[in-house]
């Protein structure tokens, strides 16, 4: 594991005061409140120092690329909206959620080291989760653009979704862990292909059907597409039997042929994807071309901060906010945004095949599945190489059930890294950089 | 007009920054992929990763059975699995033959290959078979190094 990255974080650190000092300094933006930019670098230092002392094998490395994801985004969530009216404090709740995620992260860095006492709840957490799910259909739920996925409570919208998923990786790990060996055995064909037992898919189909069926309703199509690979891919890498796979890509072309004909916001995305042009103007196709403008206006090196029209672009500070740094910071610094979610999926990946026992590699590998799936839905979408479905650029979007959601991933994969970098350190007396 | 120059030199200062942290962490990230060993392919069913002290023995390439201690069977006798299937068993029928071992059964356990992978498979045996003292559910995969019991014997199986 790479235990220190203190430079890396450091240099996050620099690109975001220097971001935010280009916008006020060039741009003339009005400086939000200093206390919110210290308290910003402040926590990350601290969770970075909390989880190099308590967590002395983890990854920290992780924590270097939450820095830079989390500082891209907040200068480019003010960049787009310090002279909006309405929304012109964005930036500073952005740094409110980062810093309860902070927390959340730290809260499991200092509680959860031995995690695999989850497992033994994973019933437990496929239940909470479907019913969390399903809570948006009460009238705490509320809509907006068409999908009903936010719940009020109190003060705060939240959305659901976005902890249910990993609640749901828990119990897939947790199950798939235990009866991975059955289900990788065979014990009769059909048409010449191997099946497993039926009788040990009932939890796990159970699950992953409920979760389909409620985002269906509530036309969730990002999430939906989630919730329909994660598992599969684990279970996939759970049993190493292609059979899955292949199941999944029929499932999937059956599901995407239904959905294609009988609900029609679906045909809408198709159509905006394969060709938006001569609807540039209306509402299905406005802002996937507002947003391909954007990207070509940004060009090899960008237009320089602030000097973009990415504010065309309707919900930029959300779905569309890899537009928007594509445009300001070009074909250069959109790569760069790429390559740290690489590193972070590298890095998941790793820790997921270090780590010694099934249930927390299926579980290191299910959230970083979850995660590289959701940064490729959503820059596939914007970029117009997929058709679009709302999900958060992770870490990047403005978005406080996003950023939370994301924080858990990674105080996960921090706590998995520990104990896998605690048994690989002594197997091998590697001593890391 | 006069604002491009601070805006140009802003640009230029943050893509380089951009880079020198992809730089950083990239560094770590290879240096932390050389010093990890060949990894073992993860295989479903497999027994943790193989440890120092469990002793390899060569074979000429066929999957074989080899017996590491047996009441009943010399040790060392080997048990080519050529076609990729193999019972044993008590019964005479079986390929290999646990005559007078009272723990084992009639028909007690087959190998059966899927996918370039062996499989066992105990055929509801009463006293089960145990792969690495593991009871085995179901068809388990083997690998090579793995001891495989049945009755009194322990076999070791070597690719």
């Amino acid at each position: 594991m790479a235990r220190r990255a203190t430079i890396p974080l450091i240099l996050a650190l620099l690109i975001t005061a220097l971001g935010f000092a280009t916008l006020i300094v060039v741009r003339g933006a009005t400086s939000p409140p200093l206390i919110y930019g210290a308290s910003y670098a402040g926590m990350l230092i601290i969770v970075y120092i909390v989880t190099r002392v308590w967590l002395p094998h983890a990854d920290a490395l992780l924590l270097a690329v939450v820095a830079l994801l989390t500082g891209i985004g907040l200068v480019m969530i003010f960049r787009l909206t310090y002279d909006v009216k309405g929304i012109e404090n964005l930036a500073t709740t952005q740094v409110l959620w980062i810093l309860i995620g902070s927390a959340v992260l730290l809260f499991i860095v200092l509680f959860f080291r031995n995690y695999e006492r989850l497992f033994d709840y994973k019933y437990l957490f496929a239940l909470a989760a479907i019913v969390f799910m399903a809570s948006v259909a009460t009238p705490l739920g509320y809509e907006v653009n068409g999908a009903k996925l936010w719940l009020h409570l109190g003060p705060v919208s939240i959305q659901p979704s976005e902890f249910a998923r990993i609640a749901l990786v828990i119990f897939y790990a947790g199950y798939l862990a235990d009866k991975r060996e059955v289900m990788a055995a065979t014990s009769r064909s059909f048409l010449g292909i191997q099946l497993p037992a039926l009788k040990y898919f009932g939890p796990v189909a159970a699950v992953w059907v409920a979760s389909l069926v409620l985002l269906v309703l509530e036309n969730d199509l990002g999430d939906s597409l989630l919730f329909f690979a994660v598992p599969l891919l684990m279970l996939y890498v759970a049993t190493g039997r292609a059979a899955y796979v292949i199941l999944g890509v029929i499932l999937f072309a059956i599901g995407a042929l239904a959905a294609y004909n009988f609900v029609g916001h679906v045909q809408l995305r198709v159509e905006a994807w394969l060709n938006p042009w001569p609807h540039a103007q209306q509402q299905c196709c406005y802002q996937v071309v507002q947003s391909l403008f954007n990207i070509a206006d940004g060009g090899i090196t960008g237009t320089g901060l602030g000097a973009g029209f990415s504010q065309t672009i309707p919900e930029v500070q959300t779905d569309f906010i890899f537009a928007s740094v594509a445009s300001e910071f070009g074909l250069l610094g959109a790569t760069v945004v790429l390559l740290a979610f690489l590193v972070f999926v590298y890095r998941g990946i790793k820790i997921s095949m270090l780590a010694q026992d099934p249930a927390s590699k299926l579980l290191a590998f299910g959230v970083t599945a979850m995660f590289a799936i959701q940064t490729l839905i959503i820059v596939g979408g914007v970029t117009k190489a997929i058709p679009l479905t709302g999900v958060t650029l992770p870490f990047v979007s403005y978005g406080g059930s996003s950023v939370v959601g994301s924080f858990v991933l990674t105080g996960l994969l921090l706590v998995i890294s520990e104990k896998a970098g605690k048994a690989f350190g002594s197997e091998s007396a590697y001593k890391g950089a | 007009m006069d604002l491009q120059i601070p805006l140009l030199a802003a640009k230029a200062l943050l893509l380089l920054l951009l880079f020198a942290f992809i730089y950083a962490v990239v560094r770590r990230g290879i240096g932390d992929l050389r010093s990890i060993p060949d990894d073992e392919p993860y295989r479903p069913g497999a027994p943790a990763p193989a440890r120092e002290d469990r002793h390899r023995i060569i074979s000429k390439g066929i999957p074989e059975m080899v017996v590491e201690s047996s009441d009943i069977l010399a040790p060392d006798t080997r048990f080519p699995i050529g076609d990729g299937t193999m019972s044993i068993g008590r019964s005479s029928s079986s390929d290999v033959v646990l005559k007078s071992d009272d723990y084992v059964s009639g028909r007690h356990a087959r190998i059966t290959h899927h996918a370039d992978l062996l499989y066992i498979e105990d055929l509801n045996s009463t006293n089960g078979t145990f792969v690495n003292d593991r009871k085995t559910i179901g068809a388990t995969p083997l690998r090579s190094g793995d001891t495989v019991r049945i009755g009194s014997t322990i076999f070791r199986y070597v690719e």
